[in-house]
């Protein structure tokens, strides 16, 4: 069974400690939801997950091997896939085709391959049709030759997340999902990932401002503030917890 | 019947379009040694040589967006590898083709390393650099090269068949082997392009950081694209060597490399037509302008035009077809069979740029 | 040992072209982040427009001028027509721009001119028997006198920067152009400036040289390659490092040249092509320029 374990997590940017002895773990087939002010570290630790940054210390185990071993590149090949705050989109590719990126891992076709046009034909239609599969499944089908610009925002990250689920992640790391998304966004939102965490058995991570959204959909909630975890638990426990509420809305005068 | 015809992507009437349009270039292909003198032919070749060279660029900068001012380099590594080695130690040219082409994606690869951890305009220093440093290198080892004098007396024998007998005969070949290289380097970037590694290099290009969570190798896909970029513009080189007979370095600087730019520019970048549509002009234009008046005056044409196609057609001479044929037939993509439901094939307007796209074909969004 | 001074000197003396040269480049970098491969091209123009005043009937000094006021107002509507239009991250469209604005410049000079180099009479007496000697090498006059302006050029820029508001918002504005947008600053008008800055440098270089070189359609190209790498190595946002830069290429290249024996004349500029090379792999932003810092 897939766990995510991250132990005593640190990481310094020149004089500024982003990261201080971070500890959360995420059970397979959690929703976790990661909250705390701007500042308090969360995207940073998403980078360190998804490798974009090296920690000074700390451990992060996924599946019983280090991750902190794996390039960035090769966390898609591991089962860990993320989306990005302000999307991570290829505008000039269309919605079938970002989805179809997100298979990468699973193809086979190299330089020589492609080159020589070995096997090429028999990949690319199977690619093709996962990809076009996992569009339906988050009812994006009617779009799958559209441009994946110039639609509604909801829509894009809709689609980031078919693109992330193309690689048949077992972790999902989402980074604010929520985002620049209308009342009715979050909510059809929150039901698409809950829909994905039951269909396809996996782990989520979710970094999100939207507090009724983390707080509704979450198994366990973890706190933080300057680089720190503060606590966690299940959203109940941790929208009462003092420093949390602090944290948020300052301390009476 | 409406204009304009819609055809469903894989039906016959799609095999029927695209196998009609194999064979009107291949009818066009062999009437060209018929219908014009040898001159002329051997002028058509020089312009399909420099096409060459510029689908290696547009690969490099057209597809995968990276940016290259000395690709002249490259070729000029090609050409000088055939010319020394027909010259110098009589080579079979084939030989020094493959030799020399092994040894541009060997340059590319050293080239495209650094070249991962620069953008923009460094990267465009970087290659300028290698660019001009070339013909300095050929200059100072003139032992080798011949030096600014020059290297001559390379040419390439057709195989003795009835065909390619006779005075014209040499020209005939060069005319062929370089339209048979032409459509190999061609056939080469289309593969790559439609495949899973064509969609990285995009993805590359499109959004770096989130091309690499999903599991694309940046560095490989970057160094090997820059690889075969330079591969491709080493077969041009070596075909103009023995085409052109003579080579100096002047022939093989910053000029030619700038002459490649305008004519992926013309062209269109990131589309597979654009390159020998590019190469045609910047090759005949100078050409008919010195029939005309100064030579200078091209140089002031090309530098308008080149501003001109940056701001008004930016898909260059290639987009402006595909517009017009996408107002006679457009190919509607369908969902895969297979799939539980599908879109309607919907009839779009013409210059919809969601209807008909082959993937990855030029859509720039710059 | 005065061979060695005279080398260095020799050095100097093209180091301080190659360094006046990446100012403009510098200049116009801090406005646009973009590379102005047309630079040479432009000064190359100024020049011949002086040469145009001065055939016309306006002593030496007062074509230099006006050269210089011309420049600086075509650096402006070069900005204006061809580059702002384009945007604020169209990479690859600005540098075809500049591109194709070199080959015009290029051409046009000689459309109007004639391929024939032009003789431009110099500010200073520029006869054999005029120098300064220094430790038994020479010291011409008009090295120095390209010296003394590259100094004063620095000097009022540098001042310019530092201490005048204006200087301060184009500071601003090389920093980050979206805060010192919102702060009321006139970003394009800014950029503008970078150009125009850049035009009349370059004008002014085109000027001095072209006494030495002659004015032909070629003068500045190969200026124009170490000028880049001198920006390069000096950091291209860094006035000071691209001068200071330039001057070391110069000395450097011209040392090697004339004491290793393999490189000889033909690989001269190599030495410079090698050291950019270097630099961009070990510290692209240069010795003095500052890291620009991305967010993911």
């Amino acid at each position: 069974m897939s766990s995510l374990v991250i132990d005593d997590l640190s990481i310094r940017f020149g004089g500024i400690k982003a990261l201080d002895g971070l500890t959360l773990s995420v059970e397979p087939g959690q929703i976790c939801g990661l909250i705390g002010p701007n500042g308090a570290g969360k995207t940073t630790l998403f980078n360190c997950v998804s490798r974009v940054y090296q920690p000074t210390s700390g451990t992060i185990t996924w599946d019983g091997s280090d991750l902190l071993a794996v390039p960035a590149h090769g966390i898609a090949r591991h089962g860990v896939s993320r989306t990005f705050q302000n999307l991570g989109l290829f505008p000039s590719m269309t919605f079938l085709e970002n989805t179809m990126v997100g298979a990468h891992p699973y193809g086979r076709t190299g330089f020589v391959r492609s080159i020589l046009s070995w096997g090429v034909r028999q990949e690319e239609r199977r690619i093709r049709r996962e990809a076009y599969e996992l569009l339906e499944f988050l009812d994006l089908g009617h779009l799958a030759f559209e441009p994946a610009a110039g639609q509604p925002f909801g829509t894009l990250k809709r689609l980031e997340l078919a693109r992330a689920l193309a690689a048949r992640p077992r972790l999902l790391l989402l980074d604010e999902p929520a985002g620049g998304l209308t009342h009715a966004e979050v909510d059809e939102l929150a039901e698409t990932i809950r829909h994905v965490r039951d269909e396809k058995g996996l782990s989520v991570l979710l970094v999100e401002h939207h507090m009724g959204m983390v707080m509704g959909i979450s198994d366990t909630v973890v706190a933080m503030n300057f680089g720190k975890k503060i606590t966690e638990g299940t959203p109940a426990e941790v929208r009462r917890h003092p420093e949390v509420v602090s944290a948020y809305l300052g301390t009476r005068a | 019947m409406a204009l304009p015809v819609h055809i469903p992507a894989g039906s016959r009437a799609d095999i029927g379009w695209r196998v009609g349009r194999v064979v009107l270039i291949a009818l066009l292909v062999f009437a060209t040694p018929y219908l014009v003198p040898s001159f002329r032919l051997s002028q058509i070749t020089g312009a399909l040589v420099l096409a060459i060279a510029v689908v290696g660029l547009n690969l490099l900068s057209g597809f995968a967006g990276q940016i290259s001012l000395g690709h002249a380099a490259f070729f000029g590594i090609g050409a000088y590898t055939t010319g020394v080695m027909t010259v110098k130690w009589e080579t079979a040219v084939p030989i020094t083709l493959v030799v020399g082409m092994v040894l541009c994606f060997v340059v590319g690869v050293l080239v495209g390393l650094p070249a991962l951890r620069l953008q923009g305009m460094y990267l465009a220093l970087v290659t300028l650099a290698v660019g001009v440093l070339l013909p300095s290198l050929i200059r100072r080892f003139d032992g080798l090269t011949g030096g600014s004098s020059g290297l001559f007396g390379m040419e390439w024998e057709p195989p003795g068949i009835a065909y390619f007998a006779g005075r014209g005969g040499e020209t005939v070949w060069l005319y062929y082997v370089t339209v048979v290289a032409l459509v190999l380097a061609c056939v080469v970037v289309w593969n790559v392009m439609h495949s899973r590694i064509g969609r990285a290099v995009v993805a590359l290009r499109d959004n770096e950081a989130p091309a690499i969570m999903t599991g694309i190798n940046r560095a490989f896909v970057r160094t090997v694209v820059f690889g075969l970029s330079a591969s491709i513009a080493g077969l041009a080189g070596g075909i103009f060597a023995v085409q052109a007979g003579i080579l100096t370095p002047e022939a093989v600087s910053l000029l030619l490399t700038i002459n490649l730019l305008v004519a992926m520019i013309i062209g269109g970048r990131a589309s597979y037509w654009g390159p020998v549509f590019g190469a045609f002009v910047i090759y005949f234009v100078p050409v008919w302008t010195s029939d005309l008046s100064q030579g200078p005056i091209s140089g002031v044409l090309f530098g308008a035009l080149v501003i001109l196609l940056v701001f008004v057609m930016p898909n260059g001479l290639a987009g402006g077809l595909t517009s017009l044929v996408r107002r006679v037939v457009v190919v509607v993509p369908q969902p895969p069979r297979g799939a539980t439901e599908g879109p309607s094939p919907v009839p779009v307007e013409p210059g919809d740029p969601a209807a008909g796209n082959p993937p990855l074909e030029a859509r720039l969004v710059r | 040992m005065e061979l060695l001074i005279a080398r260095l000197i020799d050095g100097v003396n093209y180091g301080v072209i190659y360094g006046f040269l990446a100012l403009a480049l510098v200049c116009v970098y801090r406005g646009t982040h973009h590379l102005n491969l047309a630079q040479g091209e432009m000064a190359m123009f100024s020049g011949f427009i002086a040469y145009a005043l001065h055939a016309a009937g306006l002593p030496v000094i007062l074509a230099i001028l006006g050269a210089v006021a011309v420049s600086f107002v075509a650096g402006g509507v070069v900005e204006r027509v061809l580059i702002r239009p384009l945007g604020a991250h169209a990479d690859y469209s600005i540098l075809l721009v500049t591109i194709g604005l070199f080959l015009m410049l290029n051409a046009a000079a000689g459309v109007i001119w004639g391929g024939d180099p032009l003789a431009f009479p110099s500010l200073v007496p520029d006869r054999p028997d005029d120098y300064i000697g220094f430790f038994g090498t020479r010291l011409r006059y008009l090295p120095l006198l390209i010296l003394g302006v590259l100094l004063a050029v620095m000097g009022g820029l540098f001042a310019l920067f530092r201490y005048t508001r204006l200087g301060l918002a184009m500071r601003a504005t090389a920093s980050n152009p979206e805060s010192a947008r919102l702060l009321g600053i006139r970003v394009s008008g800014i950029n503008a400036l970078g150009w125009m800055l850049a035009a009349a440098v370059g004008a002014l270089i085109a000027t001095l040289i072209a006494p030495t070189t002659t004015l032909t359609t070629t003068m500045m190209f190969n200026f124009l390659i170490y000028a880049a790498a001198a920006a390069t190595l000096g950091g291209f946002d860094s006035p000071l490092g691209a001068v200071l830069a330039g001057i070391v290429l110069g000395v450097v290249e011209n040392l090697v040249a004339s004491y290793v024996g393999f490189v000889g004349s033909d690989l001269k500029q190599a030495v410079a092509l090698v050291i950019l090379l270097v630099v961009l792999m070990v510290r692209p932003t240069g010795f003095f320029g500052s890291k620009r810092v991305e967010r993911v």
